[in-house]
């Protein structure tokens, strides 16, 4: 509710005055698109907001004059920042779940792919730089590391 | 000086040579007067202009004459090459190189570049090869130019956005994509979560080798019109050669392919029998792991092709997701850096991954001419080289190195700068005149077109002659030792990793002459390659413990 206030309070009848039709069109579908962005899972949310920027930079090269756009674009980027980071720590946290799923089943089973272990591996060090003080990771990077591989 | 005058030019200068051939006698006066206003390390003579220029003597020489000279200069070489048809390409070519220097030193001293962007476009509007007007955007491109003539030029080499006249050819809203991936890219890769995610539907045409993905995508943009994408991902083995059929369908719309690299050879056999489509401009985005090491080998068989590829691991996981998301920017007609931005927006850590066809980066992976050379470094047409194409084994064996190197935790865990791309501190130099036996590379450490500094590695030509796998351990292994010494091991450390780090390539390629590589790397060493993998860890990488072993192995043998 909050969001769709400021989406009202950020495009004025004055401002869509400037726009042509299509740009008045994109502002809309980018205004949906930052809703969207509030709505989606974490992982999604960057992604969707890069969207409704991008179209917003597309519209301003057509028509920079049109206000609405500029004012949206404005309030999407200032919803940047925190949403690559939500996003982003969820991406790290899917990887890390199913990482961990897998290393789980193997520890099971005593059996493992040697290729997808590799994989795992790489994923795990890669997550380790990213968390280097996430006690969950470098559990995971040990418990993968005692997995042997299975021919 | 008061300027370059054409009288009895050259003669000083080629007594001692042969007379060039008729048709490049105008030539010939020109940069043997250029040649003769100047002084510098190489000897000028006709025949030398059927090879590629020496660039750093043309530099030099470029910054001795005023502005004023060189504007004549250039003037005068687009006229003395204007009527030379394609058996003269590297006296062109060179013709070219020479501007490119006296542009340089034009830059250097402030001067107006006009003249000389002029002159370069003028030559590079009337060439035959497409080689040789690449390698005059090229250089226009290293030298930053700010001119919209030269943005236009680049656009061929450089493309800001996908081909979407072919895409979407005559409004064409049924796009087919066809996505191809090994047995760990189909088990591993989790492409029904990343469909099924935006509302895609997935039918399992064969549970085990063939799905058929239906994606509808309403742009965001309310002026574009709706996309379905047909998407078939198809299981392939490494005995299949089909990755490259389709750049000469008309049917299919766009490829992918992601799967294990293997050192740069999981996909030999498909370039092996790839079709003949130099003309093509196909969207192929190859996600294998370290993709970069087809590069060299892709954009050569298909050189208007719009490949994105991978610097780093893609771990499975990045795969389907950023598929899903180049087609979304397809439909979007989004430009590249609009395409990068949406696949790397909230990724887990892989922003920076994807090489896209506009970046420059690209050039670093791309030895156009063969001559060895990294392309975003290479300022001269080797026309030579393009017709061997011999460089190109060492330039693809040096990011072979690099991405080895990469790899393995005893080099990147020791490594100061402990960043995400340690292997790409190597660029291929092209070749020198070696002994058999003799050292496999000569590595000089330099800055490089974007400004970093980076290790250039120049092979031995006598290792053109070697098996592949023998050639890539040795110049692997020369790169180990070099990096060693950068994150400063000691003597016996550095030699048992360099040896490792080539006994690895043995080991994942298998191939000939491992007692030459270990006489060259660890004299004295007795176990065959087989055995020796045994001191690398699961994944045929060089780690602290295997050093150790080895160590210890030479311990109990001595004993």
């Amino acid at each position: 509710m909050l969001l769709l206030s400021l989406t009202l309070i950020l495009s004025t009848p004055a401002d869509s005055a400037r726009c042509g039709p299509d740009a008045s069109a994109r502002v809309d579908a980018a205004s949906d698109l930052i809703d969207q962005a509030f709505d989606a899972d974490p992982i999604d949310k960057a992604a969707v907001l890069e969207r409704a920027r991008i179209l917003l930079e597309r519209t301003l090269e057509d028509e920079p004059d049109c206000r609405a756009a500029v004012k949206l674009k404005a309030h999407a980027d200032g919803l940047h920042q925190d949403m690559e980071a939500l996003s982003s720590a969820a991406a790290q946290e899917a990887v890390l779940v199913r990482a961990a799923d897998t290393v789980t089943v193997w520890e099971s089973d005593g059996v493992t792919d040697p290729d997808a272990l590799q994989a795992l591996r790489f994923q795990l060090a890669a997550l380790h730089q990213l968390r280097p003080d996430d006690a969950r990771v470098t559990d995971l990077n040990d418990r993968a590391r005692a997995l042997g591989v299975t021919p | 000086m008061t300027g370059l005058v054409l009288l009895l030019a050259g003669a000083a200068l080629a007594q001692e040579c042969d007379p060039p051939p008729e048709a490049l006698g105008d030539l010939n006066a020109v940069i043997s007067t250029i040649y003769d206003e100047t002084s510098g390390v190489a000897e000028y003579c006709p025949e030398d202009l059927g090879r590629p220029l020496d660039m750093a003597d043309a530099d030099s020489r470029a910054a001795q004459l005023s502005a004023d000279d060189r504007a004549a200069a250039a003037a005068m070489l687009v006229d003395a090459i204007g009527e030379l048809g394609g058996e003269h390409t590297q006296a062109t070519a060179n013709a070219a190189g020479l501007i490119d220097a006296l542009l340089g030193a034009a830059q250097a001293d402030g001067d107006d570049l006009t003249a000389l962007i002029d002159a370069l476009l003028a030559i590079a509007d009337g060439v035959e090869d497409p080689l040789l007007e690449r390698q005059i955007a090229i250089n226009l491109w290293r030298r930053g130019v700010d001119d919209p003539r030269v943005a236009a030029l680049l656009e061929k080499f450089l493309p800001s956005e996908p081909d979407y006249d072919s895409i979407f050819a005559d409004g064409r809203t049924d796009v087919s994509v066809m996505l191809r991936t090994g047995s760990d890219g189909f088990a591993y890769s989790d492409f029904e979560d990343a469909f099924a995610r935006p509302g895609a539907t997935l039918e399992k045409l064969d549970e085990d080798t063939h799905w058929r993905v239906t994606y509808q995508v309403a742009p965001d943009d309310p002026t574009l019109p709706t996309i379905t994408y047909t998407i078939d991902i198809i299981k392939e083995g490494y005995s299949d050669k089909d990755t490259f059929v389709d750049m000469d369908n008309d049917d299919v719309q766009v490829t992918m392919f992601g799967d294990h690299s293997q050192l740069g050879t999981s996909l030999d056999r498909a370039l092996g029998v790839a079709p003949d489509a130099a003309d093509s401009t196909d969207f192929f985005w190859n996600d294998a792991c370290k993709s970069k090491v087809f590069q060299s080998r892709l954009s050569q068989a298909y050189p208007q092709a719009h490949f994105v590829f991978t610097k780093d691991s893609e771990y499975f996981r990045d795969m389907p997701v950023s598929f899903e998301r180049g087609l979304v920017a397809l439909a979007n007609r989004y430009d590249y850096d609009q395409m990068s931005r949406l696949v790397a927006a909230g990724s887990a850590w892989q922003s920076k991954n994807y090489v896209f066809p506009n970046d420059p980066q690209k050039l670093v992976f791309q030895d156009q001419d063969g001559d060895g050379i990294a392309d975003a470094e290479d300022r001269i047409y080797d026309v030579a080289a393009a017709v061997e194409n011999q460089g190109e084994l060492a330039s693809k064996a040096v990011h072979i190195a690099n991405t080895y190197v990469g790899y393995s935790k005893a080099f990147v865990s020791h490594t100061a700068r402990n960043d995400h791309d340690p292997e790409d501190w190597y660029r291929p130099d092209g070749l020198f005149d070696g002994e058999p036996g003799g050292p496999a590379t000569h590595i000089e450490t330099r800055t490089d077109a974007f400004g970093e500094t980076k290790h250039f590695v120049a092979v031995n030509d006598e290792l053109l002659e070697v098996d592949q796998t023998q050639r890539t351990a040795l110049i692997t292994a020369d790169v180990a030792t070099h990096w060693s010494g950068v994150i400063g091991w000691s003597e016996r450390t550095t030699e048992i990793g360099a040896f490792l780090a080539g006994a690895a390539v043995y080991d994942v390629w298998g191939g000939r002459g491992w007692d030459s590589y270990v006489e060259q790397t660890m004299p004295g060493w007795e176990l065959d390659h087989w055995d020796t993998a045994k001191f690398l860890d699961d994944h045929d990488f060089v780690t602290d413990e295997g050093i150790r072993k080895v160590m210890d192995h030479q311990k109990a043998q001595q004993e």
